[in-house]
């Protein structure tokens, strides 16, 4: 039975739920021949399906992936809000998402699952960039409304780097005691020196640092002189909780674009099971 | 029988010569005694002084060190038990005090291990928060540490503020070395002056709190501090530090409303980012494109306290009249604005800072 699937190239869950069946299906055959009790079959199966198809391990797990549901979601409204695609189109890049939107993440959702917070795990800047390969992996779509959405891109990446060039410099403000003109000037320096991991570090919790040497050519000689205040006051502590921006969709419903859905031939996440261990109710 | 015989007169003088160079050599000696005496004695004394837990000196009370005068000294073995385990029981609790007695005999001036004083021990209550004395140096760096350091930090920061304000001014209007000097000088006063605060209510700490006198405590130490945190909030100007008027009061009404006017600017520049952050936040909630948050930005400014936090921009978007939400946001958009926000459990770190609005 096992030897023509495995010749077949079955896929990795395949081979593993086979494996898995097999071994018990030895125990389950010495336990018989020793006149215990069989295990039910249904039970069994359940079980098998659950750890083959790339469950939700615990309950951050299962939020993490709501989260990049979600945030894919809504990366499809907004592409057919600038892209405009046709019914073939939304079907093939739909269809496309919903196949390998498990494996895409799959590090994710460990990396979250695995963290005690949200830190280092940059949920947005993830989907933005899969999202941005599915785009180019679907041929129907066309230049145009590609360089449409690499233009949304950019119009987003401005607004982070507008909050977080603005932040240093309100940084820069108290450690330097610059005035509203230098302000400006300093803002323009940054701008020079844009780098995408601001963006990222920003988003983990920091500030980054605005170095002396960046701003020197905009400060008078007494603020030179002077130098960075190191002790400002500024106090930090962690609260538990607080509003989330991420959006969440439900692992049971399908991605949908200009009202096309992906394949029902495509399975779904199966939901947590309530009596599995470390799961919830969905 | 004849015996050699030797001459009367010139054994007598062998005699005399030999008693007199014995004379010179013992006189010699005593004067190399002499000489040595001083640098002896004070060597005796340090060394009994190194030795003094363990040994006993006796000494003449009118007994002086001085130049040419040997000192006797009497030295003696104590019990070596005597002073490791003094005050343990009564027998040695008695031996203690004899040897302090003779400890303090010793020439303060030759005495390197001085004891210290002896401070009255309060012991702890059975109540008490900590099991060790809260002293007023402890106390000094509990109050310091509420204003985020120590009192090291405290002057730097404060010090530096003054430079930092009068450099940020002197970009807008010129300000004099006169007034300079007085604004730091008042400014100095003024550190000193909390410092004074600082120490005279660090000396009225108790000793071994309860929970209930540290609180009662700590309501002193918070209404010191909080006042000082007052002063240096922003827009305060009733609680402007003194520093801080003595500056404006020298300034020309000109130069006053240019200052007001640039650190309106900076004001509104930290507010602006605060709101762009808001609104960066509600993009990726509802999937903006850039054209809806266009259409988004003359509402951050015509309603700027509504976009201060999340929570709070968010219900003000649920609370748009639905002709506008259905020119700004798409249908899926306009029901997703209907949910509430999730909450997260994850640990957020908020950053709170006091900028100074000079």
């Amino acid at each position: 039975m096992i030897a023509p699937t495995l010749t077949a190239k079955p896929s990795l869950a395949q081979t593993s739920a086979c494996l898995i069946a097999w071994c018990l299906a030895i125990a389950c055959s010495t336990q018989l021949a020793r006149g215990q009790v069989a295990i039910p079959a249904v039970k069994l199966q359940a079980r098998v399906v659950v750890a083959g198809a790339n469950a939700p391990v615990n309950e951050r797990d299962h939020t993490a992936r709501k989260w990049v549901r979600g945030l894919i979601q809504q990366e499809l409204n907004a592409i057919q809000t600038v892209c405009k695609l046709n019914d073939k189109q939304a079907k093939e890049l739909v269809d496309l998402m919903e196949a390998e939107w498990r494996n895409k993440f799959a590090s994710v959702f460990r990396s979250y699952s695995e963290a005690n917070q949200r830190g280092g795990v940059d949920f947005e800047f993830r989907v933005e960039s899969a999202v941005k390969t599915w785009l180019r992996e679907v041929d129907s779509i066309t230049p145009d409304q590609q360089s449409a959405w690499n233009y949304e891109l950019d119009s987003r990446n401005e607004l982070r780097r507008r909050i977080v060039i603005g932040k240093m410099v309100s940084d820069a403000e108290r450690k330097f005691g610059l005035s509203s003109k230098q302000m400006k000037e300093v803002e323009a320096l940054l701008h020079e020196r844009w780098k995408e991991a601001w963006w990222v570090m920003y988003r983990n919790g920091t500030t980054p640092e605005t170095k002396f040497a960046w701003i020197s050519t905009a400060l008078s000689d007494a603020q030179r002189t002077a130098g960075a205040d190191p002790s400002g006051i500024r106090q930090e502590y962690y609260t538990s909780g607080g509003s989330v921006d991420l959006p969440s969709k439900s692992l049971a419903d399908r991605f949908t674009i200009a009202g096309v859905t992906s394949d029902d031939s495509i399975p779904l996440q199966p939901q947590p099971k309530a009596d599995a261990p470390g799961q919830r109710e969905p | 029988m004849v015996t050699p015989s030797f001459n009367n007169s010139l054994s007598t003088k062998v005699r005399k010569a030999a008693a007199i160079a014995a004379k010179r050599q013992v006189l010699s000696i005593f004067r190399a005694i002499r000489r040595c005496a001083k640098p002896l004695c004070l060597l005796a004394s340090m060394s009994m002084g190194l030795m003094a837990q363990e040994l006993v000196i006796e000494q003449p009370p009118n007994a002086q060190a001085v130049a040419g005068q040997v000192v006797v000294v009497q030295v003696g073995v104590a019990p070596a038990v005597a002073a490791p385990a003094a005050g343990k029981d009564d027998t040695n609790q008695a031996a203690k005090p004899k040897s302090d007695k003779v400890v303090d005999k010793i020439p303060r001036a030759f005495d390197r291990n001085r004891p210290e004083p002896e401070e009255e021990v309060e012991a702890p209550k059975k109540n008490a928060m900590v099991n060790f004395a809260m002293d007023p140096d402890r106390w000094t760096d509990v109050i310091y540490s509420q204003l985020g350091g120590s009192e090291g930090t405290f002057d730097q920061q404060q010090r530096r503020r003054v430079r930092s304000t009068l450099n940020r001014i002197e970009l807008i209007c010129t300000v004099d070395e006169q007034i300079r000097e007085k604004v730091q000088a008042t400014a100095e006063l003024e550190i000193q002056r909390f410092k004074t605060e600082v120490m005279a209510l660090a000396a009225q700490g108790p000793r071994n709190p309860t929970q209930e006198e540290y609180s009662e405590f700590y309501n002193k130490v918070f209404k010191l501090t909080e006042r000082y945190r007052q002063q240096n909030q922003p827009n305060n100007a009733k609680k402007m530090p003194l520093w801080q008027k003595v500056l404006f009061s020298n300034l020309s009404q000109q130069h006053k409303d240019e200052l007001e006017k640039d650190a309106q600017k900076r004001i509104e520049y930290r507010q602006q980012v605060v709101r762009l952050e808001v609104l960066q936040r509600i993009s990726r909630r509802l999937g903006l494109t850039s054209k809806q948050r266009e259409k988004l930005e003359p509402y951050l400014l015509s309603n700027t306290e509504a976009w201060k936090t999340l929570d709070q921009a968010w219900q003000t978007l649920q609370q748009f009249p639905e002709k506008e939400k259905k020119d700004i946001f798409t249908a899926e958009q306009m029901q997703e604005l209907k949910k509430p926000l999730e909450q997260s459990d994850d640990l957020q770190l908020v950053i709170r800072e006091f900028g100074d609005d000079l």
